[in-house]
């Protein structure tokens, strides 16, 4: 799977799965954090796009369904979740594993 | 009663106390990928052909509840509340899923025709009518799952503002796949018995039960030579406006909920002796209620415990099912157990009652219960010999504001009567465009309509007010006829064709009848509670009746109420003909929302009235309008196009008076009764009338609302 592609289609479902109104592939940044109010990293805070638990549930379940890759419940879904970049890390490395 | 336990009141009871679970394997349905195959199912339950499990439940646990309090059918005063979620959706899903797909159709016969007519939640209502009634005054409520307890506060609120003497109230829930899958989808469905309160609890174990209670004045019984079983001390019910699924973490609403219950009952906490909570097992549900339960009764040591371990979460029918364990506790002196509770979480620091506890009779209780959408209500009782303070009623109440959604325009009162009219423009945008698009992302079509109709409404209410409504104190309630029916089966669809893994977690929260209202009062920052009243082609006018009840009884200080419908596929075509409701065939979307509330409120914040409220009636067996005051010299009756008004004025003084009918411009959808009684609110508005009687019906049903002009009084 090609990293680039991957982010890209990764933002493509969450645009259509989450119905983020108004938003393109391209405003999405690939380290913003995707849920709660963005990490403070070097005194700047990082964006985030405010997703919640209820986006998490969704996009574990459309992530299981188009790639095969099932995100861990609980803490462990935290790091998988943690960015757009995390999370297709999380999916080449499951998929990786397992073919 | 009827549940897990048993198949009446006395053996649940007796079961419940000895510590006994309901809860085994699920037999009733298949669901590959589902995350539990568990499930606290009612066994040795007959239900007849044409009734669904969920009526069969409510049937024999209405008719215990009437016979034990000594009561015939068609007893007379007697009104009736069924609060649920799910109707004959076990019965229906799989075929509606196939109808939805255009399977079937030409064989549709008499059996699939009486399985199709117990789908709406209106459907219990129907079936306890036949069997039980007549009734002055029918509803149904949904607020997910506290509805059985909202049941209970709105019956309180009829008896109160004098609609009626005594109410036959609770609610009725059998399990489904749809809600099976849906929780499971939300990760809240445990894979082993739930443990409420517990460091380890993983979730929650879905049940099936009904509860049904008498309710009225202690005087009413008595007239019967009935003692009461116990007093309904005190209640109250808001809304958390915070999410579709989450609680409020640290349950500030909820212990607002508890506080005002205990000071309704002119008690302090430390007089409360036992709490039957919500206590549904899911991580969030029991750490927000335990905080709420800790800032609301403080120090007061009160005992806590949880049924959920033994009936299992029985969804709208579990307020009333508590309710009724809390009157049977108060009445054995038995503080009922939390079984699957074996390490209570320490920072809960609550006195969790693990097993049966002998208590001295007579004490007070509190049952609370909270649901999807944030609407929460607690019930306060106390023995039988024990005595409510008393409540004084609001006499008189004004509308002063309505918002109508007709063919793609929103109007308020000023616009409103151009609707009268039969001329039909040409179909306007999406009226639900002004929403702010990422508040309303996770919105259905029913919940943009419900939204864009009250925003309408609230903005009206508030035109010339010196002071706004206070929404923190204002009610949200919408009647829809089917709820979300053809997003509910495309859910099923996908949980049918993929497996229950990977049925949409953010599709579900959406198919809960309450979702449209709740949407709107999360939007809206409404506080009060988020209340469906679905009822075919009269849901405004169940809606209508249920806030002029809950301001009258001062539960609520407004309420933002009517009917506004999404125009459905599987509505029109299959469920249309199945019911007889004429304008169930809709072509358009559309209703209206009319704002309530007290002449002296309205006049203390300086609002404009449009129209004063003079009478409502209802009836399950005869017009409305044949119990009505005769009208005054200068009389209108209004109704939408579909009422058969010669019938339901037939021999009354009503039945020469001018008539004006809902024009077309208004569109052709099932929320018609809505804008029939908007626009009767605006001509009462013109003060040219001294009477505008609005007239409502569907398949067994009728009301009549008599509206005043502004300077009524």
């Amino acid at each position: 799977m090609d990293p680039a592609g991957l982010r890209k289609d990764l933002k493509e479902l969450m645009i259509s799965e989450l119905n983020l109104v108004g938003k393109k592939p391209e405003d999405i940044d690939d380290q913003a954090s995707l849920f709660g109010e963005g990490q403070v990293v070097d005194g700047a805070r990082r964006p985030s796009l405010g997703l919640d638990s209820l986006d998490a549930l969704q996009l574990a379940m459309v992530v299981e369904e188009r790639f095969g890759v099932k995100i861990p419940e609980g803490d462990e879904a935290r790091a998988a979740f943690a960015s757009v970049d995390a999370l297709a890390l999380h999916i080449l490395r499951v998929s990786g594993a397992q073919g | 009663m009827v549940s897990p336990l048993g198949l009446d009141a006395p053996s649940t009871l007796d079961a419940l106390f000895a510590g006994r679970s309901g809860i085994g394997a699920r037999t009733l349905f298949e669901l590959p990928g589902a995350r539990s195959t568990l499930a606290a199912e009612v066994r040795g339950l007959v239900a007849e052909a044409d009734e669904s499990r969920t009526d069969a439940m409510a049937l024999r646990a209405a008719r215990e509840a009437l016979t034990d309090a000594g009561l015939a059918p068609g007893a007379s005063g007697l009104g009736l509340i069924v609060g649920g979620t799910t109707a004959g959706m076990f019965e229906t899903e799989e075929l509606l899923v196939g109808l939805a797909a255009g399977e079937g159709e030409a064989s549709l016969g008499d059996a699939m025709t009486a399985r199709l007519r117990t789908h709406p939640l209106s459907a219990t209502v129907d079936r306890l009518v036949e069997r039980l009634g007549p009734f002055e005054l029918t509803t149904t409520v949904c607020c997910a799952c506290s509805s059985g307890a909202v049941a209970a506060v709105l019956a309180a609120a009829w008896i109160e503002a004098g609609r009626v003497e005594r109410v036959l109230v609770g609610g009725s829930d059998a399990l489904c796949r749809l809600t099976y899958a849906g929780f499971g989808a939300l990760a809240v469905l445990s894979p082993e018995p739930c443990r409420p309160f517990d460091r380890r609890r993983s979730g929650l174990t879905l049940g099936e039960a009904a509860a049904f209670l008498v309710l009225e004045r202690r005087e009413s019984a008595a007239a019967r030579g009935r003692a009461p079983r116990a007093t309904l001390l005190g209640r109250a019910l808001a809304g958390e406006a915070h999410h579709i699924t989450n609680p409020e973490p640290e349950g500030r609403t909820a212990a607002r909920i508890l506080g005002e219950a205990v000071r309704s009952a002119g008690l302090a906490p430390r007089d409360v002796a036992y709490l039957n909570a919500h206590g549904t097992a899911t991580p969030l549900n029991d750490a927000a209620e335990a905080s709420a339960i800790r800032a609301a009764f403080g120090d007061a040591k009160l005992a806590v415990s949880s049924s959920k371990g033994q009936i299992g979460h029985t969804l709208g029918a579990a307020g009333a099912i508590e309710a009724t364990i809390s009157v049977a506790a108060i009445e054995r002196g038995l503080l009922p157990p939390t079984v699957g509770l074996e390490e209570p979480e320490p920072q809960g620091a609550l006195d969790l009652v693990l097993e049966t506890r002998s208590v001295t009779p007579g004490f007070v209780a509190v049952s609370c219960s909270f649901g999807f959408g944030g609407t929460g209500a607690a019930l306060v009782l106390g023995p039988g010999g024990a005595e409510a303070p008393p409540r004084v009623a609001a006499a008189q109440l004004v509308i002063t504001g309505l918002g109508v959604v007709a063919r793609g325009r929103v109007l308020g009162s000023a616009e409103a009567l151009s609707l009268f009219e039969d001329h039909v423009d040409e179909l306007r945008e999406d009226p639900s465009a002004a929403l702010d698009a990422a508040r309303a992302r996770r919105f259905d079509r029913a919940a943009r309509l419900v939204a864009t109709a009250m925003g309408a409404a609230l903005v009206d209410a508030d035109v010339e007010a010196t002071t706004p409504l206070d929404r923190a104190r204002t009610a949200a309630i919408a009647g829809n006829a089917f709820g979300n029916v053809d997003g509910s089966m495309r859910f099923m669809r996908r949980v049918l064709e993929k497996g229950a893994a990977l049925a949409s977690p953010a599709d579900f929260p959406n198919l809960v009848p309450s979702s449209p209202v709740s949407h709107a009062a999360i939007y809206h920052r409404l506080q009060g509670p988020a209340l469906c009243t679905p009822d075919l082609s009269t849901s405004a006018e169940c809606a209508f009746a249920s806030a002029l009840a809950l301001v009258r009884s001062g539960d609520v200080e407004a309420a933002v109420a009517g009917s506004v419908e999404e125009k459905s596929e599987l509505a029109g075509r299959v469920l249309a003909p199945v019911l007889g409701v004429r304008s169930l065939a809709a072509t358009d979307e559309g209703g209206a929302c009319l704002v309530v509330e007290t002449a002296q409120r309205a006049e203390q914040r300086g609002a404009r009235r449009l129209a004063c409220v003079l009478e409502q009636r209802s009836s399950s067996s005869q017009s409305a309008v044949a119990g009505l005051a005769s009208p005054a010299d200068e009389s209108v009756v209004v109704a939408e196009r579909h009422v058969d008004l010669d019938a339901a004025l037939a021999g009354t003084p009503w039945a020469s008076r001018p008539r004006r009918v809902v024009g077309r411009a208004a569109g052709e959808h099932v929320a018609l009764g809505g804008v029939a009684l908007a626009l009767g609110a605006a001509l009462a508005s013109t003060g040219e009338y001294a009477r505008v009687l609005v007239v409502g019906s569907a398949p067994g049903r009728s009301h009549a609302s008599v509206l005043g002009p502004p300077g009524a009084w």
